[in-house]
């Protein structure tokens, strides 16, 4: 029951959209027994109870599970409004938001640990998690500072050591952590706390490391960051309305409720709805551009000339089609290929994010992951099924589209011997002094 | 002539006991009497205390007798024999490794990881439970040699250059991707492994290996990149452990007194110390001989399986931290030292602060894995080695050290040969660039190189 809930769409950076969704598949379908398992659930620890006074007294009237209904749906819309906020106020906003929410489902799980082992009592230990949870983000994020923002960095003095010693200084705080943590073994707890310590590690593993390679594909440009996970959000509301309304073989043990019909319907609605949101969005300046920083101004500007990748092109359509459609040609943005990409990795990998999710809350015996969220489970519910949704993209992009980041590669160059780096400048001029781009009267050397 | 033959017949029973008694003393898992290292000869303090307090204490429950206190002090002498020769044999078996050439090291580095990893992750699976998950044997594998591929590719394919085959260049470029998809067949495969009562083991099985091959398979592997660095920087810091543990010990013996810490109960605070004074000294010594030794200090960047390569080809760039130094000595100390100049290489520093991390930092390790095995309250990792245990019980202070190495080397020395690797690079990535950027990027070098020859016509205009 609990896997219903997670079906439906995750992000890990705006809570606000999957939570709608979710809650609108739930509104539309959510069957007798659920929602009247999550009102008898007000026992249970993770139970619906945190609605807000305005709401519980508005929906005072109506049966439980018309007020679960109406809870969800207004909570929908509010996460809905509020992505459009984020998304309007724009890249910097986003970032903050990833971290926030990374926070939070970092808290979540190890609060699950915690509970599983009945170690919230250890001496030090959650000071231990949120400082090893510090040194992790120190790293990534100073890797991604350095890496985008180089001249800024090369600028400022502090900067610039920082990011020169940065690999060591954060090997040398992870160390110290561990060093702590070594000292802070008490002879009852051992095992509890090597368990911790495993179990943060593990959360770190999953969560920060996802979180980064987000934010990462948000500087590509926001349209990296929006399409993949409306894609996952989709690929779950559709699964879930295939399966209702055809369902019947079922897909896998784990997620009984989960069939074949369902699965394959929301493949072929989402690639659909990739080509047509790639479609809509790849004319908009400010979602195609990479986030750069600008030195003039010291602020972030996503202004740029689309590249080739956002430009109309012809493309002819194979002979086959053509005689069912009637169109020679159609004109279509090369990104809308690449979004096809996408879906497909969406609607086939991103439910086995909600499987693990599922088996896991089985295997510890937990029927959600919190209850920030009134209506639904916590965050880390929301954010399943996009565990890799993320670490795709970034992988897809670096090895197919991305060409490299000129900044690194001044930084790389600033590396070789100078005669090396003579060698490299006069090829390239010659080089480009043949295609036409420079006239040798511009040289003056 | 049967009471002859009874008599003899008791005898030889009795002595058979005597030496079956012996021989479980030697190998069980308990006694932790033999202490064998694989890279030096070194007697880990702990466990020989220990293992000299379990011997005691054991022999006293069981009985009595005259035979057990004899056997007691043959057994002591037993054990320390058997240390002493089987510390001999592995310190040749290493010093012949070491000549063999980085291949070989590595391929020994490589095994000894293989070893490691199965001890742990085999250390939580329960007999019955495995059986009914025949996969998690093969799961466990595949997760272990993702991590080498992952790891060890992007190292491994700009050495085998010579070789020029023309798919390395492919692999080396599709890299991520490669490893991505393999690394979602690994998932897709745990996911659907998954049955119904058996699911929290699946998951803490999972979260050992995850963790394992994280932590412990990466950190050994680095020690691979810094064998081709040069094997000074593997040997300075492998040794440096080695000696701390030894002497750790032996000092601990000699002199302890005061607990040091309540993880390990049998380390003392005058072995700590006293192990760290020696390890400084080690590492200070050992770096200022063996600079000068181009088998040592010298990277290789080629991957060859030709057997003792090292010895016969030693010819490299002399870098310049191994340039001898001046260090001129204050007046004051030069009057009471009658020497006013010392020499010094920057290399003697890098192991000095090498020895430094092996005698501080070090024996954190070690108390985390005696915690470790206390927390799940085994005696040893494995036991391969007889008498002692476990390949991690030998390799668990060893666990940092090789990554602190190796970004203490891209940090603080710059090594050469990774140039050769950078040029191609640019001009890759160069190549890839579409035209307006590599206008921009022209104008950026120009800028730069602009720089740079007015700052050369400054210095020369001020010689």
């Amino acid at each position: 029951m609990t896997e219903l809930r997670q079906r439906v769409a995750h992000e890990p950076d705006a809570p606000p959209e999957d939570k709608e969704s979710e809650s609108e598949a739930k509104v539309d379908g959510e069957t007798a027994s659920d929602s009247e398992s999550r009102a008898e659930s007000a026992p249970l620890p993770v139970s619906a109870d945190d609605t807000p006074e305005v709401l519980n007294r508005a929906l005072s009237n109506l049966s439980s599970r018309w007020k679960n209904w109406w809870v969800r749906g207004i909570l929908t819309l509010a996460m809905i409004a509020f992505f459009f906020i984020i998304i309007y106020l724009g890249p910097m906003v986003l970032m903050i938001i990833v971290m926030c929410v990374q926070i939070k489902c970092f808290h979540e799980i190890i609060t699950i640990g915690y509970n599983v082992y009945h170690s919230y009592d250890l001496p030090w230990f959650r000071t231990l998690s949120w400082y090893f949870l510090l040194c992790v983000n120190y790293f990534f994020y100073g890797e991604t500072v350095t890496d985008y923002f180089f001249t800024l960095v090369q600028r400022e003095e502090p900067l610039r050591i920082l990011s020169k010693y940065h690999r060591f200084i954060s090997f040398t705080l992870y160390l110290i952590g561990f060093c702590m943590f070594v000292l802070s073994l008490v002879k009852k707890h051992y095992r509890l706390q090597f368990y911790m310590f495993g179990w943060t590690h593990v959360t770190l593993l999953i969560v920060v490391t996802q979180s980064h390679l987000v934010i990462h594909n948000l500087f590509e440009g926001m349209i990296w960051f929006i399409v993949p996970i409306s894609c996952v959000i989709c690929n779950d509301i559709m699964a879930y309305m295939f399966g209702f309304f055809f369902g019947r073989t079922p897909l896998i043990k784990l997620s009984p409720k989960k069939t074949w019909e369902g699965f394959i319907g929301g493949f072929f609605a989402t690639v659909v709805f990739g080509l047509l949101l790639s479609y809509v969005m790849s004319g908009y300046r400010c979602f195609v551009c990479p986030v750069e920083y600008n030195n003039d101004t010291n602020s972030f500007t996503v202004d740029c000339e689309p590249s080739d990748l956002f430009r109309l092109q012809e493309y002819n359509i194979p002979g086959v089609i053509q005689s069912v459609i009637g169109w020679k040609t159609v004109r279509m943005y090369p990104f809308q290929i690449h979004s096809i990409a996408l879906s497909t990795f969406a609607s086939l990998i991103g439910p086995f994010g909600g499987f693990f999710a599922s088996g896991f809350k089985r295997a510890f015996k937990i029927k959600d992951f919190a209850n920030t969220i009134p209506g639904h489970g916590g965050i880390m519910d929301r954010f399943d099924c996009q565990y890799l949704m993320a670490t795709f993209v970034n992988v897809y992009i670096a090895s197919f589209i991305r060409g490299p980041n000129p900044s690194k590669l001044i930084q790389q160059f600033l590396t070789l011997r100078p005669d090396q780096q003579l060698h490299i400048f006069n090829t390239l001029r010659s080089h480009l002094i043949d295609k036409g781009m420079l006239t040798s009267a511009t040289e003056d050397e | 002539m049967k009471q002859l033959k009874e008599y003899t017949n008791t005898k030889k029973n009795i002595s058979f006991h005597k030496l079956s008694y012996l021989y479980k003393l030697c190998t069980t898992n308990n006694k932790n009497i033999l202490n064998i290292n694989k890279h030096k000869s070194s007697i880990s303090n702990h466990q020989n205390t220990n293992s000299i307090n379990v011997n005691n204490t054991n022999l006293n429950e069981n009985s009595s007798s005259n035979i057990n206190t004899n056997i007691n002090n043959t057994s002591k002498l037993q054990a320390f024999k058997i240390r002493l020769y089987w510390g001999i044999i592995l310190f040749f078996f290493s010093v012949l490794i070491l000549l063999l050439g980085h291949l070989y090291l590595s391929l020994l580095v490589l095994i000894l990881v293989t070893l490691v990893y199965n001890e742990i992750v085999s250390i939580k699976s329960s007999e019955n439970k495995d059986k009914k998950l025949p996969q998690l044997f093969y799961i466990r594998w595949y997760w272990f040699f993702l991590t080498i591929l992952t790891i060890g590719i992007p190292w491994a394919i700009p050495k085998l250059q010579q070789h020029k085959f023309f798919i390395f260049k492919y692999i080396l470029k599709y890299h991520s991707i490669n490893m991505f998809v393999l690394f979602i067949i690994g998932y897709i495969w745990f996911i659907l492994s998954l049955r119904k009562y058996t699911l929290k083991y699946q998951f803490s099985q999972m979260g050992i290996i995850l963790l394992t091959s994280l932590f412990v398979v990466t950190q050994y592997l680095m020690h691979i990149a810094n064998i081709y660095s040069g094997l000074i920087w593997f040997f300075i810091p492998v040794s440096c452990v080695v000696i701390n543990d030894t002497f750790a010990y032996i000092v601990g013996i000699l002199f302890g007194r005061t607990k040091l810490i309540n993880v390990s109960p049998n380390k003392t605070v005058e072995g700590f110390v006293g192990s760290s004074i020696i390890t400084i000294l080690w590492g200070l010594f050992a770096t200022y001989v063996l600079q000068n030794y181009k088998f040592f200090i010298c990277p290789q960047n080629n991957i060859t399986f030709i057997p003792f390569y090292t010895l016969i080809h030693t010819d490299c760039e002399y870098s310049s931290i191994f340039e001898k130094q001046v260090y001129k000595v204050p007046i004051k100390l030069a009057v009471l030292l009658r020497f006013n100049k010392i020499y010094y290489t920057k290399m003697v520093i890098h192991g000095f602060v090498l020895s430094l991390f092996a005698a501080f930092l070090a024996p954190f390790g070690g108390f985390f894995a005696s915690g470790f095995k206390r927390a799940l309250k085994i005696k040893d990792f494995g036991t391969i080695i007889p008498g002692h245990g476990g390949v991690t019980d030998r390799l668990d202070c060893q666990i940092f050290i090789g990554m602190f190495t190796y970004i203490y080397m891209k940090t603080f020395v710059k090594v050469k040969n990774k140039v050769k690797y950078q040029y191609d690079l640019v001009i890759d990535s160069i190549q890839k660039m579409d035209s307006k950027e590599v206008l921009c990027l022209f104008n950026q070098l120009k800028t730069i190189i602009e720089n740079k020859k007015e700052i050369s016509k400054v210095e020369e205009q001020k010689t």
